[in-house]
């Protein structure tokens, strides 16, 4: 199969760079030039990814102008030809891209925000703890309870107002201005009856869900939320939060 | 390898529609007349959330087949093993009637086009992509259908026709046709050839379904877009498919400029009234 292969690699190589070896293996006419029949293949191979990124990064898109956004697509289509056999994984990478092309850092935000909609939004299916099954549990068995959260379940620290920004273009507003937060904020991102919601977190609460996350006991999570609550308050406060994940469909399984 | 040899198309579904997330709400809501619905595969080779979500909802109602982009049967990498598992397991899931993917290749050296790029029409290729099939088909457990794609050049090396090769490869592949009746128009008018020579080539009985979609004309050649209604020269041509092959299952793709439900049932409706005018007296169209 040498020449099929050889054919392809010079064809594909077209896609990618333009080298014009295959040009010889294409027949030409009078009405429609050979370049002109490689370059629809070429055109639809950056247009349809173009695509692709438009539809995973709208507000990217509006912070960038259609210009600019456009040319960072082509850029990342260049450097980082699809290997996915989903076009829908094509754009993974274009935060990274993003920073390494030493794009503002509210640019570089708001495409990891993006991207992680798009993982949370199809990211598996699991079924949701109840708080009936949590009143099931006895008391004395609290302390060994461990959890797991919904697979859907993303964590990012923003420097940047860029949930705002997000917020404001979906609403169809005026896009709100960049602007560095006094200080960083953490946000979750999961899913809560196929649609996915995000929220911004206080420090004790991130602490707890990535302690969840790991693995940690009922226990252990309130003996670490000691930096942030009284003791005498710390096993009903964190049974309170406790109750407010498993309401947000947070927590997939009690173990 | 498989031995699926019977001399029978798979059943008869009757007129269906591509599924598209712009219209899942409305499906569930107004259960319209529509004998079932086609999945773009690689849509659905996710792990959970809306689609499947969606997906396993409208499969309650509708039987589904899957139509697959990414399969890349002419390309000369081997095949992705881990690609055909994820399309058995989403077959299993949704009970899919058939599986169907296009007679094209999608890249080489591990990368992805994205596009269904052309091939070469040579004995060689023929030999190349029957043994890719047989692999494939082992693998599922049954046959898949392979569709003709829109092409805008020809190679230096083809040794035969477009109609030829792809009739060439499923009898010594024993799979079916997905025949796409605007790409026939389009490739067509971008080669010039004749679009009744095409159908008189293709065997009834590998005719398992047909495509039909709209496409943009850009005077000298026509592009594949997927994005307009079928323009009356490609209803023409159904009708003649119709009285060549017979009652085979049809559907509307339509991926771009994707309207309301209801304007693509009028087409679905068109397609049924086209069918009845043609096949009268002939086998019962649902």
């Amino acid at each position: 199969m040498r020449e099929l292969r050889e054919l392809q690699t010079d064809f594909q190589n077209y896609l990618l760079q333009q080298n014009l070896s295959i040009a010889f293996d294409i027949v030409d006419t009078t009405t429609v030039p050979v370049m002109t029949r490689l370059n629809i293949y070429r055109d639809a191979y950056y247009l349809r990814l173009i695509e692709v990124l438009q539809q995973d990064y709208p507000v990217l898109q509006a912070l960038l102008g259609e210009e600019q956004f456009e040319q960072a697509c082509r850029n990342y289509i260049d450097q980082h030809p699809s290997q996915y056999k989903s076009v829908r994984w094509f754009g993974i990478k274009f935060s990274d891209f993003l920073q390494d092309d030493a794009k503002a850092p509210y640019l570089v935000e708001a495409a990891k925000f993006e991207w992680l909609l798009t993982e949370s939004f199809d990211a598996a299916d699991a079924s949701s703890v109840t708080v009936e099954i949590m009143q099931t549990i006895p008391f004395n068995q609290w302390p060994e309870m461990r959890f797991k959260l919904h697979p859907s379940f993303r964590t990012l620290m923003l420097d940047w107002n860029v949930v705002s920004i997000w917020k404001s273009f979906k609403e169809g507003k005026k896009m709100i201005s960049p602007q560095r937060l006094k200080q960083p904020a953490s946000w979750i991102i999961w899913r809560k009856n196929h649609d996915t919601q995000f929220c911004s977190m206080p420090a004790s609460e991130m602490f707890m869900l990535h302690a969840m996350a790991n693995g940690a006991s009922f226990a252990e999570i309130c003996e670490g939320l000691y930096e942030w609550i009284d003791e005498q308050q710390i096993a009903t406060q964190t049974a309170i939060l406790l109750k407010k994940y498993i309401l947000d469909n947070l927590i997939s399984e009690i173990i | 390898m498989t031995n699926f040899t019977n001399n029978k198309r798979l059943p008869y579904l009757g007129f269906g529609l591509g599924l598209r997330p712009d219209h899942y709400e409305a499906i569930l809501k107004q259960k319209p007349k529509i004998d079932w619905f086609e999945i773009i595969t690689e849509n659905y080779l996710v792990p959970g959330g809306k689609p499947i979500y969606y997906l396993d909802e409208i499969r309650k109602d509708y039987p589904i087949v899957m139509h697959g982009v990414s399969l890349s049967i002419g390309s000369t990498d081997p095949l992705d093993l881990n690609y055909l598992k994820q399309v058995k397991l989403l077959a299993e899931r949704i009970e899919a009637k058939w599986i169907s993917d296009h007679l094209c290749w999608t890249g080489v050296n591990n990368l992805n086009m994205h596009d269904l790029l052309p091939l070469p029409y040579t004995k060689n290729t023929i030999k190349h992509v029957v043994a890719q099939i047989h692999r494939v088909q082992d693998y599922l457990g049954r046959q898949i259908l392979i569709e003709n794609v829109s092409s805008y050049l020809t190679y230096q090396q083809s040794e035969m026709t477009e109609w030829e090769f792809l009739t060439e490869i499923a009898e010594q592949a024993d799979c079916f046709i997905l025949l796409d009746v605007n790409n026939i128009y389009v490739s067509a008018l971008n080669h010039g050839f004749d679009s009744q020579e095409f159908l008189n080539g293709v065997p009834s009985l590998r005719v398992q379904q047909i495509h039909l979609a709209g496409h943009s004309n850009h005077g000298d050649y026509i592009i594949d877009t997927h994005d307009a209604p079928v323009i009356q020269p490609v209803w023409d041509l159904y009708a003649a498919a119709l009285k060549k092959f017979g009652a085979v299952s049809t559907m509307i793709e339509r991926d771009d400029n994707i309207p309301e439900l209801k304007e693509l049932l009028v087409e679905i409706e068109h397609a049924r009234y086209i069918a009845n005018e043609v096949l009268i007296g002939e086998t019962a169209i649902a």
